[in-house]
């Protein structure tokens, strides 16, 4: 699910950046450093919307360092349990299938894709395919599935999905 | 998932108002089954479940009470047999979380480049059943094929950026090393060929994103390999492939259908089923540079050294260019380079040796001009690689399948190719028996010797002394007397030790006439049963060899290998005194010595150089070779001179002064001379390579 929220992160920055362009390089700063980063608690950062507020910069003793505390919002991508998405298939497995939902992997268990759907090894490339063959699922192909668990640590996010309910499976456009 | 078991209701009676759950959804623990009121309360309460698994069964309809504590539903206990990342797949558990005892059946990591997938044996047995069958209708065979040295080369040295059929990749961003690779010749067409009849799997030491880059040199649309790819990162021993094999063919006789091409033998735990490829050299100063930590000493003492003269030709070369080129010296050093291509990748045999020290002086000599003039205009230079290996490998693994499946049809049962292998390689010299001749040393019993164990491999016979069945004498000098005993007898060929070094390296049975015995290759012959004695192998560990390539600059190696070479050449003189101490100190005095005394050894040796066909091919090549080298820059030259230590400097100071006197001398007399010379020494190596790739046959 994806969410607008304010957060929050500290820059440090550099004497040599002291000068008129200082608050300039602090934006693009947070910029480089959190987008595209991953937090346990608020999942992806898919991007900063707007700097709220930069704070005032603490030198650090010792070094010359400064400290800014920066208020930011940004869109950040959190996937759920039970959550429906749409992944792009990345590996056929006769184990199951990787999925990608944007930075998330996903894996999808054989016993998670319906029972016609058998592995395909011999066609190329391997793929999953429904007995009468009219569906076809390989890699690259665009999937819906449903999240049925997470393993969130500190770095990242990893997701084991299904396609074993109503209206999950490929989807054709 | 087998277990059937019932969820109960709760300690009252309800009425059930709404089942959201349905037979065949999936349930885990805080999942909602159903909605239901309590008897007499309209309150909708929902109830939830603390278990993992499948609905099977709704055992009440919506609207119907239920007894407090009676069975609700069935459904079927999910087993977690597929684990990634401590989350079973299936359910979605978090195995991190419920207890360790029942997440524990799933062990086998199935595949290749997800290590963190695992599965439990008993699924994995039927996926590897269902290989194995799939394979079998297919009519194909599975090959592991290990990438360094059997396919490529790699090194992370400076190489011109000008050479064709050399791939240039970094793997770690743009301020990371520069990786030079280049396929072994026929590479491509290799797969292609062998695809139809083998699964192709890559195993490697290498990390993974090498690997796969790798791969997609080799297999641009993934057709090839797919994600059959295990790589380091995936592997389960830092030593050995073997642990994986049990893991990726899972079932009973997955494994009897896995076919191995490597080039070492060791890190298969020697399995039968593995044919050893000869190792693949094109950059000089590198070895495996993915070999296993604990074993890329050795592979640097055969391997680098053997580079190294390469190394030294080019930096002969590239002196030249700085003092101006004199014609005959660049002759000279492409005779000496083609020498070492013979002698490196084509079997160690003699007479693909000899060839370039024909007589073509004047052809070479405007060739030679021709050619580094052209150097300079043409950006991508093609370097010859007489490298014909994988001629030989891709018909042995023709023969492998051709057998297994004539057995397989007749008796429609499985065979195993760990036992076809050893039996089809056994057939190579049947009928054949074989009597040694200087080749063992008197103190080591000929059932231990690596020549006899390398012959019986091949199905030969050998015996003690000549016999009456005796059909060919090896023999590593003339004047023994075996040999004259044998010469008597025309029913016997009378043959070099490499005639049986490269029946094993190709499973065929050569032409003898390819390896006659002559007089003046004696001191050669001598000393390669020195390297192929097996106590010379494991040597002491010295912990700066292990991985030297990655904080030592160029002239770190450069001094490095310079005492290998010292050590090798002194340990393998000890060992030559097994035999016969005198000669073996002649040989080793020789090989120090100034090119003066060994002009006289060379020009006697001069008349028997062999005039055989391969002789111009080479030559030609050589000349290729040469202008493929001649762009390098010579100013890195200029700076090794400055500092290298003073060991390499006297072994190229050896050089040097040869050269020098060539000026004086007739030149075809004089280009001759310093090639041998090195030859000589150069065989020193060659037997280190040698002895590792035979090493298999010992153990």
């Amino acid at each position: 699910m994806f969410y607008h929220i304010a957060l929050e992160h500290e820059i440090l920055l550099h004497p040599r950046y002291f000068g008129p362009q200082l608050l300039d390089t602090v934006r693009q700063k947070l910029y480089t450093e959190v987008e595209g980063t991953c937090t346990g608690k608020y999942g992806f950062v898919i991007a900063v919307t707007s700097i709220n507020d930069i704070g005032a910069g603490v030198i650090q003793a010792g070094q010359g360092f400064v400290v800014y505390p920066v208020k930011y919002k940004a869109i950040v991508f959190r996937p759920f349990k039970g959550e429906v998405l749409d992944a792009v298939v990345k590996q056929v497995n006769k184990v199951g299938m990787f999925a990608e939902i944007g930075p998330l992997s996903c894996f999808i268990s054989h016993h998670s894709i319906p029972a016609d759907m058998q592995f395909c090894p011999n066609s190329n490339p391997a793929c999953y395919k429904s007995k009468d063959e009219d569906i076809l699922i390989a890699a690259e192909d665009k999937i819906r599935l449903k999240i049925v668990g997470t393993r969130v640590d500190a770095t990242g996010i990893f997701a084991i999905g299904t396609l074993m309910d109503d209206y999950l499976g490929l989807v054709l456009n | 998932m087998s277990e059937s078991n019932d969820i109960l209701s709760p300690n009252k009676d309800i009425k059930i108002f709404k089942w959201v759950v349905h037979e065949g959804s999936q349930i885990s623990n805080g999942s909602i089954l159903c909605l239901y009121q309590l008897d007499g309360d309209e309150k909708i309460q929902r109830l939830k479940n603390t278990h993992y698994g499948t609905v099977k069964k709704l055992l009440h309809k919506e609207g119907e009470t239920v007894n407090k504590l009676s069975p609700l539903l069935t459904y079927i206990e999910c087993l977690h047999t597929t684990i990634i990342r401590d989350l079973c797949a299936d359910c979605g558990a978090d195995l991190e979380q419920i207890d360790i005892a029942s997440s524990s059946k799933a062990s086998v990591p199935m595949i290749h480049s997800v290590p963190d997938l695992k599965v439990s044996e008993e699924l994995a047995k039927k996926l590897g059943r269902a290989d194995t069958d799939r394979l079998l209708n297919d009519k194909k065979l599975v090959l592991l094929v290990d990438l360094d040295q059997t396919l490529i080369h790699t090194t992370n040295d400076n190489v011109p950026n000008n050479l064709k059929d050399v791939y240039h990749f970094q793997l770690y961003g743009i301020n990371s090393p520069w990786y030079h690779t280049r396929l072994r010749p026929g590479t491509l067409t290799f797969l292609q060929n062998i695809d139809p009849l083998y699964e192709l799997h890559i195993c490697t030491f290498g990390a993974r994103n090498y690997a796969h880059m790798i791969c997609a040199f080799l297999d641009e649309n993934g057709r090839l390999f797919s994600h059959r790819i295990l790589s380091r990162d995936e592997c389960l021993n830092a030593t050995s492939k073997k642990d994986n094999l049990k893991a990726l063919f899972p079932d009973d006789c997955g494994d009897s259908m896995v076919c191995i091409i490597d080039d070492r033998e060791d890190v298969w735990n020697h399995a039968t089923n593995l044919i050893q490829v000869k190792p693949y050299h094109f950059f000089q100063h590198t070895g495996d540079i993915n070999a296993p930590p604990a074993l890329a000493k050795r592979e640097l003492d055969g391997k680098g050294v053997d580079f190294n003269k390469i190394v030294k030709l080019q930096k002969v070369k590239g002196k030249k260019k700085t003092k101006e080129e004199n014609v005959e010296e660049k002759i000279e050093t492409e005779d000496r380079k083609e020498e070492d291509v013979g002698e490196s990748s084509s079997s160690f045999n003699d007479s693909d040796q000899k060839p370039p020290k024909n007589d073509e002086t004047s052809d070479q000599q405007t060739e030679e001009k021709k050619l580094s003039n052209e150097d300079y205009e043409e950006n991508l230079v093609e370097i010859q690689d007489p490298d014909d290996y994988l001629l030989y490998l891709e018909s042995i693994l023709k023969l492998i399948h051709e057998r297994f499946y004539d057995v397989y049809d007749k008796t429609k049962n499985i065979p195993d190719l760990k036992l076809l292998i050893p039996k089809l390689k056994s057939e190579v010299l049947v009928g054949v028996s074989i009597v040694f001749s200087g080749l063992v040393p008197n103190i080591v019993k000929l059932e231990n010797s690596r020549p006899y164990l390398i012959a019986k491999n091949l199905g030969a016979d050998v015996t003690e002394g000549i016999t009456d069945a005796t059909t060919h004498l090896i023999a590593a000098s003339t004047g023994t007397q075996k040999v004259f005993q044998a010469l008597k007898n025309k029913k016997i060929q009378v043959v070099t030790p490499d005639w049986l070094w490269t029946c094993a390296e190709r499973w065929e049975h050569v032409d003898e006439k390819l390896f006659p015995l002559s007089s003046n290759r004696n001191h050669k012959m001598r000393q390669i049963p020195a390297h192929c004695s097996p106590d010379r192998l494991p040597e002491p560990d010295d912990v700066k060899f292990n991985n030297p390539y990655l904080q030592m600059s160029d002239n770190d190696i450069a001094s490095m290998e310079a005492e290998v070479e010292d050590d090798e050449s002194s340990e393998s003189d000890d060992d030559e005194k097994g035999e016969s101490p005198p000669e073996a100190e002649r040989v080793a005095r020789k090989r120090r010595s100034s090119p003066d005394e060994n002009e006289e050894e060379v020009k006697k040796f001069r008349p028997t150089i062999d005039l055989s066909g391969k002789g111009d091919e080479s030559s030609e090549s050589g000349s290729e070779r040469e202008s493929g080298g001649s762009g390098r820059s010579s100013s890195k030259e200029d700076d090794d001179d400055e500092e290298e230590s003073p060991s390499a400097k006297f072994r190229r100071g050896e050089e040097i002064s040869s050269e020098f006197e060539l000026d004086s001398n007739d030149s075809v007399e004089s280009v001759e001379q310093p090639g041998d010379e090195e030859d000589d020494g150069e065989w020193n190596m060659m037997g280190a390579a040698l002895e590792r790739e035979f090493l298999g046959y010992e153990d």
